[in-house]
């Protein structure tokens, strides 16, 4: 009998399709590793892909990645991840662990990725330049969303793609080209694992092994303690602050621009057709009258703002290339050998397709300086005071470091002064984010929705 | 933990063998301020004796005396008028010489400032040299015709001196000098000019002196076509000098003062493969002004960044760290425009650039706030290298800016709330330096008998680290890495040596912070809090989550469980 993996699968952190009405239709084994039959020491790592149908009016079909861990017997120290106790034809009655919480089972991994076997249904696919360390344990990272990421000691982090859509990983192909580009801005990849078998006649690839970056701290934390530190001064500037975060924020410009120029490198560039400058304008044209139905505050600002997107209609030379495409604080990490920037994988809600087509790196830029524009205004949040006066002084700080920050990113990401067309372009991106995070903000946290409503409020023609 | 010692037996070895000086916590102390025995308003030697016992009692091995030599004090002692006599002021060589006997019978080492690189105008070897060019001193210093030769070399004190070239009306040449005009250069290409630095060293190391630190040390020699610093016949005679002090005087010590960035310093302590054989110890100076400006930001990355970016030393060597000494950090000297993004911080920081251009005391460079002293302090005490406090810095004492040049943080130390702070028993205008008088750190608040009363005082809290320090040769001895860790306002680092394991964690925030590390390595140990003794959770499968005070710090000792339980991973590799 196959594993009843529902359960697991819709209580998990990771799935995305939660609340919807779902049946799983399939259980695909993609592969094995470790003894033919699992001991009550020695596991069997399994890889299960369970195809999920959707029974909504939105329908479709996803593909889910599972690990198991199967043993012979119950594991005490794993008790909080067991998945299923069954009975598996080869395998004899097994109790299953979800394999990312059992250092055996990830061992398995990471010796496949060392010494990759020549044959079978699993292919280790690995980059030149590093050595493994196979003395390391595993350990979980908590507190991810959509993936679960396992770190073998210091030395490498292993991402296991959870829910797998037939087709290459922007992740991994984008980690491949800077890493063997030499870029200092990503974590290096060490190699990835693909299953043999192909689905929807693509192939799945399950699993990215990269640097582990040590000592690293997410940029938005920083951003945000950099914020606590100017709100705690009552009467200095934000120029004027030992937290003062124009430096990084800099920093992370140079980080960018230097990425942006190793994509355009080693990816395919060109310029846009007039054609598919225009449906870009309708498309933000377009997403502003939806969000106009669902924020109505959004009206009285939208007149400017179809000025911006009609004149960028018009923008001729738009250069495109491969960009990140979800970019934005939360998406770079501060290393003690400067700045990282992470998740390539485009923006997850579209489709694999789309997501790979290239784009203007002005939209990476609008992102980032959306987020310097978010963070001020997160922190200001957190505080609660019955003076009224003290909210208003926090606002007008909050707009300073905001100000500051995005400045001093767009001067170091550029080194120049913008071009007529290229501040045209930024502000049309930087509206339409704030557009999406209008409707984001009225659907989910309605009493942040001013913090887009200022910025959509901020474009000028 | 090796089974054939104790700890107690490992902590005295590493204290008493020949890289003592690797565990050793030291302290800077300016003889003319720390206490006056003959009531002619200048500290001495005899003071210093008489406070021997404090320095012993506050746990401090080995003192770090600054320029003392015969001089006509242009530049605070560093132009010496003769390598082997001693400023009146101070006492005599007599003096000195009970001062070495009284500090060893203490335990307690002392090294003493030796500037090679020039001499005072007032030395009888210049006015030898310029008055007679054929005798023996004439080529003693570095002479020439024109001041064409060596223009790739820059110039240090670029406010006060127009070239490193100065006519001599005497000799009607030019001389050389890479420092003040009035210190000229002395010419190391000269055997006898050598050798006479031999002879000056034996001189005090035959009085039983532990070691030197050396000034100024890359700049020896000068080739045309080089900037004159760190040129390969500087680090051939350092070589020639650590032979001759490890031949004939065994465990002293050399420690250099090359006020660069360590990946160029670290050629200072010379051959890897022989675990160095030029200088013992370096001074890492990058290391205080990030310490500021981690704090400044409430970020770990500015010393995250510099202990990444600096790189191993030979086995037999130490760094150096410091918060504060008398001299200033001219931020100048480690600056390579582009090369690192601190300076250029600082640059833009006006109240960093201030502070640290500025020579002030630690105290009030830190508000008098007892909560980032005592955190700067544990800093000091726990990141690699071998501490060096300076004197009065354990009390908290202030400094006083209205006094010109570096005198505002040599003042006097504070002793009592009687006359004179119980320096001097002088005429209060007699002093050479008046003592601080202001209502937060005059010594009538502050000062070292009103410490002592009080437990709680900063004076006990600095002892009980010091004390603590000692008990774990890791500071010292031990491994430096980096926990990272969730919260980028809290730096985490172990210290491993020999077994012993340190975990430091440090809230360089004003606020409150959690923070969650990775101690995984140390699964199934126990944290011991290292002043108090309290054990904490053991660490687990999971990250370690601990809270922070503003501006709180801890020191853990990583113990095995009393009942060693079998580990659940047996035949695993």
């Amino acid at each position: 009998m196959t594993p009843d993996l529902t359960t697991h699968l819709t209580g998990a952190r990771w799935f995305g399709g939660k609340g919807r009405p779902l049946t799983v239709t399939g259980t695909r084994r993609l592969g094995t590793l470790g003894p033919a039959r699992p001991t009550d020491e020695e596991p069997t790592l399994v890889l299960e892909l369970v195809t999920v149908q959707y029974a909504d009016a939105e329908g479709g079909t996803e593909y889910y990645q599972v690990p198991l861990s199967c043993y012979a017997a119950a594991v005490d120290h794993l008790d909080h991840a067991l998945v299923e106790v069954f009975d598996d034809p080869e395998l004899g009655s097994v109790h299953a662990y979800d394999a990312v919480h059992d250092r055996f089972a990830m061992a398995y991994l990471l010796e496949s990725f060392d010494r990759p076997p020549s044959t079978g249904p699993l292919r280790f696919e690995r980059l030149p330049g590093h050595d493994l360390d196979l003395t390391t344990h595993s350990s979980l990272f908590t507190g991810e969303q959509s993936n679960s990421s396992v770190a073998f000691g210091e030395d490498a982090l292993l991402k296991v793609f959870r829910k797998i859509t037939p087709g290459r990983n922007p992740d991994i192909t984008v980690h491949d080209v800077l890493t063997r580009a030499g870029s200092d801005h990503v974590a290096a990849l060490f190699g990835w694992l693909e299953a043999d078998s192909l689905v929807e006649g693509e192939v799945l690839q399950l699993a990215m092994l990269q640097q582990f970056l040590r000592t690293a701290s997410d940029g938005w934390e920083l951003a945000l303690s950099s914020v606590r530190n100017l709100f705690a001064e009552a009467d200095l500037h934000a120029d004027e602050v030992g937290g003062d975060f124009a430096g990084e924020a800099a920093r992370l410009g140079v980080a960018l621009r230097e990425t942006h120029d190793t994509l355009a490198e080693n990816f395919p560039t060109r310029v846009r057709t007039d054609a598919e400058q225009g449906d870009v304008a309708a498309g933000m044209r377009e997403r502003l009258d939806a969000a106009i139905e669902v924020v109505p505050g959004l009206a009285e600002h939208a007149a400017p703002v179809r000025k911006v997107f009609e004149a960028v209609a018009d923008l001729a030379d738009v250069r495109v290339q491969q960009i990140h495409a979800d970019l934005h604080l939360g998406q770079t990490l501060r290393t003690v050998r400067g700045w990282k920037i992470v998740d390539f994988e485009g923006e997850p809600a579209r489709p694999l397709a789309e997501r790979q087509l290239p784009d203007t790196p002005w939209r990476d830029v609008a992102g980032m300086l959306r987020s310097f524009d978010y963070a001020p205004r997160v922190v200001e949040r957190t505080f609660d005071d019955a003076d009224p006066s003290a909210g208003d002084q926090r606002a007008y700080r909050a707009a300073e470091w905001s100000k500051r920050n995005r400045a001093a990113f767009l001067e170091a990401y550029t080194e120049r002064e913008l071009t007529h067309d290229e501040n045209l372009l930024l502000s049309a991106y930087v509206a339409d984010k704030a557009v999406y995070e209008t409707v984001y903000e009225a659907r989910n946290r309605p009493t942040w929705v001013s913090i887009p409503l200022d910025a959509i409020s901020r474009v000028r023609p | 933990m090796s089974a054939s010692r104790t700890i107690e037996e490992t902590v005295e070895a590493a204290h008493e063998g020949p890289e003592w000086f690797k565990t050793a916590v030291f302290y800077e102390v300016l003889v003319r301020s720390f206490r006056d025995s003959n009531a002619d308003g200048t500290g001495d030697f005899r003071g210093l004796i008489e406070k021997l016992d404090y320095l012993e009692w506050l746990g401090v091995d080995c003192l770090w005396i600054p320029p003392f030599f015969t001089s006509p004090l242009r530049d605070g002692g560093y132009d010496v008028a003769d390598y082997t006599d001693i400023l009146p002021e101070c006492g005599t060589v007599d003096d000195f010489h009970e001062l070495l006997d009284e500090a060893h019978k203490r335990g307690i080492r002392v090294i003493i400032d030796f500037v090679m690189n020039h001499t005072s105008d007032a030395h009888p070897w210049f006015q030898s040299s310029r008055e007679d060019p054929d005798g023996p001193y004439g080529d003693f210093y570095v002479w020439s015709d024109t001041d064409d030769l060596y223009q790739d070399a820059r110039i240090i004190f670029v406010d006060t001196e127009p070239s490193n070239w100065t006519w001599d009306p005497v000799r009607q040449q030019y001389y050389w000098h890479r420092f003040f005009s009035h210190q000229p250069d002395l010419n190391f290409d000269n055997p006898k000019v050598r050798q006479a630095m031999f002879d000056a060293l034996s001189f005090w190391l035959d009085m039983g002196l532990d070691g030197f630190r050396l000034d100024a040390v890359p700049y020896l020699y000068e080739r045309p076509g080089t900037n004159g610093e760190n040129l390969p016949e500087t680090h051939e005679f350092l070589r020639q000098v650590r032979e001759y002090v490890d031949t004939n005087y065994p465990g002293r010590v050399l420690l250099a003062e090359a006020n660069q960035w360590p990946a160029d310093v670290v050629d200072y302590f010379g051959d890897f493969e022989k675990g160095g054989d030029e200088c013992h110890m370096c001074f890492h100076f990058p290391v205080m002004p990030r310490i500021f400006m981690a704090v400044r930001r409430e970020s770990r990355f500015p010393i995250s960044e510099i202990l990444e970016q600096t790189p191993a030393i030979p086995d037999g060597c130490q760094w150096g760290i410091f918060l504060r000494n008398h001299d200033e950090l001219t931020l100048e000297m480690v600056t390579d425009e582009d090369r690192d993004y601190m300076w250029d911080e600082y640059a833009k920081d006006p109240r960093m650039k201030a502070n640290i251009g500025i020579r002030r005391r630690l105290a009030p460079l830190l508000d008098h706030d007892t909560n980032r002293m005592e955190l700067f302090t544990a800093l000091l005490l726990s990141l690699p290298g071998s501490p060096v406090l300076y004197y009065g810095d354990e009390i908290g004492m202030g400094d006083n800016i209205w006094l010109g040049d570096r005198d505002g943080v040599r003042t006097p130390m504070q002793w009592t709330s009687d006359r004179n702070a119980g320096f001097s028993s002088a005429t209060p205008g007699k002093l050479h330096l008046p003592l601080i008088q202001d209502p937060v750190t005059g010594y009538q608040s502050v000062n070292v008998e009103a410490q002592l009363e009080n437990s709680s005082s900063l004076l006990h809290w600095t002892r009980r680290m010091i004390h603590a320090r000692r008990q774990h040769p890791a500071f010292g001895l031990g491994s430096f890495t980096d926990l990272g860790g969730s919260n980028p306002s809290v730096l985490s680092y172990a210290r491993e040596h020999d077994g012993d394991v340190i975990v430091c964690i440090n809230n360089l925030s004003r606020f409150p912070q959690p923070v969650e590390l990775d101690l995984r390595r140390w699964e199934g140990m126990i944290p011991v809090e290292l002043l108090g003794g309290v054990p904490f959770p053991p660490i687990g499968e999971l990250s370690y989550l601990l809270t922070l005070g503003g501006y709180g710090f801890y020191w853990f000792r990583l113990t095995r469980p009393a009942t060693e339980r079998p580990t659940t991973e047996e035949g695993r590799a």
